[in-house]
């Protein structure tokens, strides 16, 4: 099976960043992006994906929550977040909606390989 | 502390949450905090539990805070509600605080937020209140902090500041109360000491600015961590209480002066020199200006050349022409007894005359400016004359002899009044017996007179038993005899007890007390007597030798000084307790005079400075050899004494007594005696080393946290652009290896290809193409470059977590740390330290345990030793001692303990000043470079907070060792 990921950040040169490893690692994988969390939950009623990669901070409404709607709305997508905080706070308030917690900067190859390991354990 | 509070916050701007919460957590609350944004709306989310205190922000510009208020109420009523509000918002909340349990803190003054809540907590109890409200003293809680308010006060306090209500009372900063700041200060001193204060009496200012006397009692209110939270205190208005204090010292000393006084009537003088003592005495004793005796002479005398001999109506008219008023001494701003018009006064002619002709026996006035009976009103005026007193001297029962008058500049009091009566009548009496030795000798009729309506007990003893033989009336009363026949029973000693209190025998002390009456006409002395029921009582007897009708025979005035001695004991008493006061105040207190002579030196200077204080009372304060910054105490008691004002000295260097270097604070005061005279200056001084010390962990800690939060606040935006730039520069790096590939095989194809001339042009273009952008150079780097970048990204990445990790401001309370990896971190923030002089050897221990500690303090002490290590490695470089330095930290496992080696092959440390090193404010680095405190603050770090060790082994020329021991085990802190 095929992985398909939405990737969800204010930073439209890191979505272009991210996208452009992808199309040259990782043809095998079909990716969206978007900016906003609204935009998020239209793209996910209209298509299917493994995975959600969401920024920790947005303007207006942070990724965290985007991904505890995404947690009710769509309960079989994986919920990755991505943030460039490190602090425990953080981490617990996210341990309960999220699946795994990443600190930017990483690599995208690392996030691919963190969602297949969470599809298939 | 207890259960955890639950706090509602009702914030006005965003951030307030988050400014309040760090605040909180800052002063030790142990709390959870429920954020509700709007008024009322989300409030039913939070109705359970019921939070234990509401916070409400309101900045008075923006935002009218009363309908929170009442809506809080409403949900909760029995929640106490904290305002926390702006300035120019007094207004409102002095309204809101009218209208309920509303309590404020000023934002500016969040500090006060913790004493607030649990003052509301403590209120919340109800007792408080009550109590507070039906006290008839003022009662208080202020807060610590600067400045410093009321946060509660009854209505009593408001009254006696002179405000209408308790709002407008708490609206000024409490030192506004204050005559002198300088009291506040001394109040907080003495309380941060002992931890109360009693019956402080300070001078307050009302509302009005009148001032009053206040009798402070006080006491401290402390959280569990033994911190000041707020101050708990009542205070009783003393003005009137003083006053009479103050009253009662001045007549008592007055009374003495004229004991003392009355004793030199015992010398075999004339009556005029008598006469003299008595007016220079009033003049001296009641600041008179002037006093004058006047004494009646029988006999026309106006044909002796009297002035007033032709009036016959008006002031000075002669009522009876066969007496006169004759001025017999004169003391003061006036001091002849002749040729004016006051030296020969007609009897009964206006004001003296009147007085001694009976008419007016006295006569007292505080308005001589105006009033009628004083004769020259615009001389008074000019003079500055207030008062005049004038007292007829005259037996009981007998004729006036005559009139003491005085003038004064100041009123005269009731009390004065009564003193100058009674020495009247004493010097009539020693009037009458002068005359009566001069003219009226053998008439025994007149002193039986004398002797019987005399105030004082007058008794008579007679040789050769020396038994009283006679008693008067007051005599009598004195003894509880109950008649002369019943007294005159007793000897002297026999109504006294056996021994005096100088331990004599009272009969053969009595004996010799007569002998040197009868030698020497008269002695007075001090006596204890018993009254004839068996009760002692202390007496001032004067003997006096009397000759009579051929008789010669003792007389003994005796006064009961219970009163004298019992008033004289307070005294003492309270001399005592300042003195006590003086030696139990943990401050150091040098009182020296104005010549220069050290005339106090209380046990704290002892202590402080090693001096005992009877090897330096009495010489001069610069011979003393108080090892302190003289050019500075010199600066300020010059200011002081020129000025005549206080001085405050901060931070004031001095050796201890134990050879360490230390911080006084100093404020240097000007003693003034009587008004304006200079009488010397008191030194007051406080050891500040050590709280120096702990705010400048405070402010190193502080700085660490500013520091922390700004990491974590710029770690996400860098983070973010770091994490495009690796995506990309790994995106370059990936391509370029197909890219590469491309190009080489492109190239081999060119070189393989035949020439032929059609393609000739196309190969020369690709050929010179590739030569211009030198593309073996590109093929060789361009990977490289990517590489390259990529770990400049991580390094960037690596630096800004280590930034945040070593600043990360705690929580408070020690937490399980891993050593190696903040030891990491602190050697990566610190690189551009040591990264040109020096390499820094990790040597960590892979196996050691999480140690508990307050990571970010040891992080602190862990630079310090790096930032030490590199200044002596340079130090040793710059004197070619060394090529290259080296600095190593180790970690390991010892037993219970986890150790930290910090050497570095730098210059060492000279032995004379290893022991110092770790001493605040020793410093041997250039002025600019070092505070001097931070092995200072480390030490207090590892020793005090974590109870682990900190030592130093150093070889001069080779190198030093530090070693920080911490204990593993958390040793279990006495909760008090």
């Amino acid at each position: 099976m095929s992985l398909s990921i939405l990737f969800v950040d204010d930073d439209a040169l890191l979505l272009e960043g991210i996208a452009r490893v992808l199309k040259t690692s990782r043809r095998d994988i079909t990716f969206e992006l978007c900016q906003g969390m609204d935009e998020a939950m239209q793209m996910l009623k209209h298509m299917t994906f493994t995975a959600v990669v969401a920024d920790y901070r947005m303007p207006g409404r942070d990724g965290l929550q985007l991904l505890a709607a995404v947690k009710t709305a769509y309960p079989g997508i994986k919920r990755i977040l991505l943030t460039g905080q490190s602090e425990a706070e953080v981490f617990q308030e996210a341990s309960a909606i999220v699946d795994r917690y990443i600190a930017k900067p990483c690599e995208v190859l690392d996030i691919i390989d963190e969602v297949e390991k969470l599809i298939m354990p | 502390m207890g259960k955890k509070l639950l706090l509602l916050l009702r914030p006005d701007l965003n951030g307030d949450d988050r400014l309040i919460s760090d605040q909180l957590r800052l002063d030790g609350l142990d709390f959870d905090l429920r954020t509700v944004f709007t008024n009322d709306g989300s409030l039913l989310a939070f109705t359970q539990p019921v939070p234990d205190i509401i916070l409400i922000v309101c900045h008075p510009a923006l935002v009218d805070g009363s309908p929170v208020v009442s809506t809080m109420h409403e949900k909760y009523p029995d929640t106490p509600v904290i305002l926390i509000t702006g300035a120019g918002g007094e207004g409102k909340v002095a309204e809101m605080v009218k209208n309920g349990d509303v309590y404020f803190v000023f934002e500016d003054n969040l500090a006060s937020l913790v004493p607030a809540i649990h003052l509301a907590l403590k209120e919340k109890e109800g007792l408080y209140h009550l109590l507070v409200d039906n006290l008839p003293i003022g009662v208080f809680s202020s807060s610590f902090t600067i400045p410093a308010y009321f946060l509660q006060a009854n209505m009593a306090l408001a009254k006696i500041n002179g405000f209408d209500s308790v709002e407008e009372l708490i609206r000024f900063p409490l030192t506004d109360r204050y005559v002198d700041t300088a009291d506040r200060t001394s109040l907080i001193e003495e309380i941060l000491i002992h931890g109360f204060i009693k019956g402080r009496e300070i001078r307050f200012k009302k509302k009005d600015g009148a001032v009053f006397w206040g009798a402070v009692t006080a006491a401290a209110h402390r959280n569990a961590e033994g911190k000041i939270d707020w101050i708990d205190g009542i205070v009783e208005e003393v003005t009137g209480r003083r006053q009479a204090d103050q009253e009662r010292e001045r007549t008592l000393y007055r009374q003495k002066q004229i004991d003392i006084l009355l004793q030199s009537f015992l010398m075999p003088t004339s009556l005029e020199q008598k006469l003299n003592v008595v007016t220079d005495g009033i003049v001296r004793i009641f600041d008179a200006d002037f006093c004058r005796v006047w004494l009646n002479f029988p006999g026309d005398r106006c044909d002796l050349g009297c002035i007033h001999v032709h009036k016959r109506d008006e002031a000075h008219v002669c009522r009876q022409r066969d007496l006169c008023l004759h001025l017999l001494s004169s003391s003061g701003r006036y001091t002849h007894i002749n040729g004016s018009v006051h030296s020969r006064v007609p009897f009964g002619c206006y004001k003296i005359g009147l007085i001694a002709s009976g008419e007016d026996r006295k006569f007292i006035t505080n308005e001589v400016g105006t009033d009628p009976f004083i004769h020259n009103h615009a001389w008074a005026r000019e003079l500055g004359l207030v008062s005049f007193a004038g007292y007829q001297l005259r037996i009981p029962d007998g004729q006036a002899l005559g009139v003491l008058a005085l003038f004064s500049r100041n009123n005269i009091t009731p009390v004065e009044d009564a003193m100058l009566e009674g020495l009247s009548n004493t010097v009539a009496m020693v009037v009458q017996l002068s005359q009566g030795l001069d003219q009226l000798k053998n008439s025994e009729e007149k002193y039986r007179g004398l002797f019987e309506s005399s105030r004082d007990a007058i008794m008579t003893l007679e040789p050769p038993s020396w038994q009283f033989t006679s008693g008067n009336t007051a005599t009598l009363a004195m003894f509880r005899a109950t008649s002369v026949e019943d007294f005159i029973t007793h000897e002297p000693w026999s109504l006294s007890p056996e021994f005096q209190p100088d331990g004599r025998n009272s009969a053969e002390k009595a004996g010799e007390m007569i002998r040197i009456a009868m030698e020497e006409g008269s002695h007075y002395f001090e006596w204890t007597h018993t009254r004839i029921d068996g009760q002692d009582f202390p007496a001032s007897v004067l003997l006096t030798r009397v000759e009579l009708s051929g008789k010669t025979f003792l007389q003994a005035t005796v006064r009961d000084i219970t009163e004298r001695m019992h008033a004289q004991m307070e005294l003492r008493k309270k001399n005592e307790e300042v003195d006590l006061l003086l030696k139990s105040i943990g401050s150091v207190i040098i009182g020296i005079s104005i010549q220069d002579r050290v005339t106090h030196w209380n046990p704290f200077a002892e202590e402080l400075f090693g001096i005992r204080e009877h090897e330096i009372l009495n010489r001069k304060l610069t011979e003393c050899g108080i090892a302190w910054d003289w050019k500075r105490v010199y600066e300020g008691i010059t200011i002081c004494i020129t000025q005549t004002k206080t001085v405050r000295l901060d931070d004031v260097k001095y050796i201890r007594q134990d050879g360490k270097d230390g911080l006084l604070g100093l404020t240097i005061n000007p003693l003034q005696r009587g008004g304006d005279t200079l009488a010397g200056f008191i030194i007051l001084g406080r050891d500040l080393t050590e709280r120096r010390v702990m705010e400048n962990q405070l402010l190193q800690s502080r700085k660490l946290e500013a520091i922390g939060q700004l990491a974590a606040g710029v770690a996400h935006e860098i983070n973010s652009p770091l994490q495009y730039v690796g995506d990309n520069l790994r995106f370059i790096s990936g391509s370029l290896t197909g890219i590469i590939d491309f190009l080489n095989r492109l190239v081999s194809s060119v070189q393989r290809v035949p020439h032929c001339v059609s393609n000739r042009k196309i190969m020369t273009t690709i050929v010179d193409g590739m030569k211009d952008i030198d593309i073996e150079y590109l093929v060789a780097e361009l990977p490289k470059a990517a590489d390259q970048a990529l770990d400049g990204v991580l390094r960037v990445s690596k630096i800004v977590q280590s930034m945040k990790a070593f600043a990360h401001p705690g929580t408070g309370l020690k937490t399980l740390t891993n050593l190696n990896n903040s030891i990491e971190n602190t050697a990566m923030v610190s690189r551009n330290e040591w990264k040109y002089d020096c390499e820094l050897e990790l040597d960590l221990d892979p196996q050691l345990p999480p140690v508990p500690c307050f990571e970010a303090e040891l992080n602190q002490v862990v630079l310090n030793l790096i930032v030490n290590a590199v200044d002596a490695v340079k130090e040793a470089k710059e004197k070619a001692s060394i090529d290259k330095g080296v600095i190593c930290i180790r970690t390991r496992k010892k037993g219970p303990y986890v150790v930290i080696e910090v050497s570095d092959n730098g210059t060492g440390i000279p032995e004379s000043i290893q022991d110092k090193i770790f001493d605040p404010f020793f410093t041997t680095k250039g002025v600019g470079k070092g505070t001097g405190q931070g092995l200072a603050i480390s030490y207090k770090i590892i020793v005090d907070k974590h109870g682990g060790t900190l030592d130093c082994k150093s070889e001069p020329g080779k190198g030093s060792l530090f070693i920080i021991k911490l204990p593993l085990a958390e040793e279990k802190k006495e909760i008090i």
